[in-house]
């Protein structure tokens, strides 16, 4: 390249930064999460589609920070006796984006369609709703198919779409007279009430919102106005946005020292809160030697350093006390933690059918790959457990691999370390989800539980309408677990995130702040409407 | 054989060769353990939801009738829906490929002048401190990964000297051009669009540094060791002798013919770049084809997988036909054997 070329492009380098570089003091949260992002509500259930989806959609009720519920597009409702018939009445002159009113035939249009794609938070519903009628303009009737208990609480994942938008953007699909039911246009689109609207989205980029000023529930000052969902969890990336004041909210999934190194920056705090419903387990093969005996998974159960992964691993975790996480309604709290005791270690392994042959049976253990910390622990317990003289055999697995190997008896590990998040605010869930046998071959029961009792008491705990008699029938399902042993619950993970203390107010780190409790479902935690943001203070 | 046999062999063996990538490919990716259908609708979706599409992609049919099919579909241009994108895959290789493409077209450009010309500095000051100093260089080029590089350009000028964008192709508040090509370059300059294309071109250096760093590095080795090689040869000596001035033999004489091995490893450097540059498409939050497979591959994105793989393949096999020409051309030796032996 001749000099005179070299100070051409020199030149023209200058001149585009100069053009280029230009301050950026928009009213914006900007937080990331890991792709894909679906922000159709019939698609999406995962932390990074919910974070969207509570934003661009409202539900008939709303949740609080302790895990109750309140009216949202529901102003009050009934239910029958016998807990069969539910019926709801709508908030009058709702508007979605699109301008339409929102009415009880919205409302009728995203049950069945949510139900017939059969995607998402569809499988709350299925088992329970028998058929959705609208009685009125504004009221709506859910027949249900048997009484389910936690229906109120589910029903915060149930959002709400305009039909005439999704009807005038219907594709060819497998939906009969309703195509594709729309699902391809939702893809980047949205047809909600929520406090916030599509404004682009960008594949594997972003998801950019921006305020819907005609909102029902209306505004306060400072409110952002625009919010978007990034898709990178690159911890250097993170750090230079956060830096940089590109990011206002971390994920939750950086590593340890990353939140250490960002806690130090000018303005930056870092918050750590127990979410409703999120424990860390070390499920048990039930039906696997050596780890079907009882006594060989409670000595596996003493032999774990508890408090070391909640204060060291995962910082400001709760040192897990049984099935069900603290923060979720309908913990028992009579049930104490285990405790790391390698002398009653070696009494229960005595009583164990496979005390005398350890050698015999080498504990295979899986471990998520995406969780760089959890290897910590598996190399803990292998180091703890080699002192009883069991052998185990550490694999480090991608989570799909993990999925995969959970689908059936033979291929599931003895022991898999896996997170479970609670799909809603209240122990039921927690419990059909883990422990019922519908649930086997799946990667949220590697313990192929298998057992009878243990189904009929969730079914009979589900089908409770009354909230006390129900909460003291997950206490007897949880006291059987913990003598089933089926699992060594560790920890209820506490969620770590980064944020712009000096120029966003974020009601999460306000509640941190009161010492109050955080029981909100997936996606909750960033709800924009209720965060402030200070562009001028940046 | 005359040049044009000779690129329509090359041409035909390489459909051949595509062939068999598809056919290894698509087996490969089939018989990896995990259901598609399940992983793309999640644990908790119900059965009849998971073999509807298990019918939809032809999972319920034997491997050999899926190839066709597949084969069938491609055909006609149809690559299948991805699992992961719920969108159809032609859509997002338009999507991604012009984007891989734009960071590609500067790495070639960054590799092909710090590269040739790093060679041709350390060539001519052979044995001194600078040939040194820049031989060490290109070692620490060769061996450093592209993501290093990228964390490092990442931390350097966009943090401690903040001239250039964290992350994306382009600034928040500037719409995407009118697509033509799908390369926001291109499409910025067709449409007039000035600020556009210089915008999306700021967002892009720092990324194709870092691609081009390692194939500077080995170009810059390879210009050095040929040019070298070449100064010995009667005609450069010849030139001496007649006194033509240093500076002229090492810019004119002797930097072309020393150019064809450099030129051909730097071809396949370009052309892996688009399967490799996945780390580097992450750290500057780049919407890339790179970033795109992997993520198909670690959620068994089946169809994903194999058109991805197959767009590497074709990038590959166009670089191979590309440089075969190039030395067949200067060399025409190539082909006469060719000839010969065919």
């Amino acid at each position: 390249m001749s000099k005179d070329s070299t100070k051409l492009v020199a030149v023209c380098f200058l001149i585009m930064i100069s053009v280029l570089c230009f301050g950026q003091s928009q009213s914006i949260v900007r937080t990331t999460e890991d792709w894909p992002t679906y922000i159709d509500p019939a698609v999406g259930s995962d932390f990074s589609d919910c974070i969207a989806i509570v934003n661009l959609y409202d539900s008939l009720v709303f949740p609080n920070p302790d895990g109750s519920v309140r009216p949202h597009l529901a102003t009050h409702w009934e239910c029958s006796s016998d807990g069969l018939v539910w019926t709801f009445y709508l908030r009058q002159g709702v508007k979605f984006h699109s301008g339409n009113e929102l009415t009880a035939e919205d409302v009728v249009f995203s049950v069945k369609r949510l139900l017939t794609m059969g995607e998402g938070f569809a499988y709350l519903f299925e088992p329970f709703i028998d058929k959705v009628v609208a009685l009125d303009k504004y009221t709506v009737q859910f027949k249900m198919k048997k009484a389910y208990g936690p229906f109120l609480s589910t029903l915060v994942r149930l959002y709400i779409v305009d039909k005439d938008t999704v009807l005038r953007h219907l594709d060819s699909g497998p939906y009969g007279e309703f195509g594709d039911y729309g699902r391809k246009w939702l893809l980047e689109h949205d047809a909600g009430s929520g406090p916030y609207m599509v404004e682009e989205v960008k594949m594997e980029e972003y998801v950019l919102m921006k305020k819907f000023d005609d909102w029902w529930g209306g505004w306060e000052p400072n409110a952002p106005e625009y919010f978007k969902e990034m898709a990178t969890a690159d911890p250097v990336t993170i750090r230079t946005l956060v830096a940089k004041k590109e990011l206002e909210i971390t994920d939750e999934i950086q590593p340890m020292e990353s939140y250490e190194a960002m806690a130090k920056m000018p303005g930056v705090e870092v918050i750590r809160f127990v979410p409703g419903g999120m424990n860390l387990n070390v499920m048990l093969h039930t039906r696997k030697p050596p780890t079907d005996d009882v006594h060989f998974r409670r000595a596996l159960a003493y032999a774990v350093d508890y408090k070391t992964i909640a204060n060291i691993i995962f910082p400001g975790s709760l040192v897990a006390r049984g099935p069900v996480p603290q923060t979720l309604p309908g913990h028992d709290s009579s049930i104490q933690p285990w405790e790391f005791n390698l002398d009653k270690a070696r009494e229960e392994l005595k009583k164990s059918k496979y005390y005398g042959q350890l050698d015999k049976y080498p504990l295979t253990f899986s471990w998520c790959a995406e969780v760089p910390e959890e290897e910590k622990i598996a190399l803990m317990l292998q180091a703890n457990w080699s002192k009883l003289g069991i052998k185990v055999e550490v694999t480090k697995k991608p989570f799909g691999s993990m999925i995969a190997d959970a689908q059936s008896i033979e291929t599931t590990p003895n022991c898999s370390l896996i997170f479970v998040a609670a799909h809603y605010m209240e122990a039921g869930g927690m419990l059909t989800t883990r422990y019922h046998s519908k649930s086997t071959g799946t990667w949220e029961q590697c313990e192929w539980l298998l057992n009878p009792e243990i189904d009929r008491m969730i079914e009979d705990a589900l089908s409770t309408i009354n909230t006390e008699e129900r909460f003291n029938k997950y206490h007897a399902i949880q006291q059987k677990l913990v003598e089933l042993c089926p699992t060594i619950w560790l920890i209820d993970r506490a969620e770590t995130r980064a944020y712009q203390a000096s120029y966003v107010s974020w009601f999460v780190a306000d509640l941190v702040h009161q010492g109050k409790q955080i029981a909100l479902p997936l996606g909750y935690g960033l709800y924009a409407h209720d965060m402030k943001v200070f562009p001028e203070k940046r | 054989m005359s040049l044009t046999k000779y690129i329509i062999k090359r041409i035909v063996y390489s459909i051949g060769v595509l062939f068999g990538v598809s056919i290894l490919i698509f087996i490969i990716s089939n018989i990896v353990p995990g259901d598609p259908a399940r992983m793309a609708l999640g644990p908790r979706a119900p059965e009849w939801a998971v073999d509807s599409l298990r019918k939809e992609m032809n999972l319920d049919k034997p491997l050999v009738e899926r190839y066709f099919l597949w084969l069938s579909n491609l055909m006609q241009g149809d690559l299948g829906e991805s699992l992961r994108s719920r969108r159809p895959i032609t859509k997002d290789i338009a999507e991604y490929l012009p984007a891989s493409i734009e960071i590609i077209a500067l790495s070639a450009f960054f590799m092909a002048v710090i590269g040739i010309n790093l060679g041709r500095l350390s060539a001519r000051f052979s044995g001194t401190w600078l040939d040194g100093a820049i031989r060490i260089l290109s070692y620490i080029g060769i061996v450093t990964p592209a993501f290093v590089w990228a964390i490092i350009f990442l931390l350097l000028f966009t943090y401690l000297i903040p001239i250039f964008p964290t992350t994306g192709r382009i600034s928040p508040g500037l719409v995407a051009p009118p697509r033509i090509t799908g390369m926001y370059i291109i499409d910025g300059l067709l449409t007039g669009n000035l600020r556009v294309a210089l915008d999306t071109l700021w967002h892009i250096v720092l990324p194709s540094l870092a691609l081009s760093m390692g194939g500077a590095a080995q170009a810059a080795r390879m210009t050095r060791a040929s040019m070298v090689d070449n100064a010995e040869k009667d005609y450069i000596l010849a030139a001496r002798a007649y006194g033509v001035p240093s500076k002229l033999i090492y810019r004119r004489l002797l930097l072309k013919p020393s150019l064809v091995a450099p030129i051909s490893i730097m071809a396949l450097d370009i052309a892996a770049l688009l399967g490799n540059a996945f780390l580097v498409e992450l750290v500057f939050l780049y919407p890339g084809i790179s970033r795109y497979g992997i993520e198909a591959m670690l959620n068994k994105d089946l169809f994903a997988i194999i058109s991805v793989v197959l767009i590497i393949g074709i990038g590959y096999t166009i670089a191979n036909v590309v440089i075969d020409v190039i030395i067949a051309y200067l060399d025409p030796r190539v082909r006469l054997g060719g000839a010969k032996s065919a």
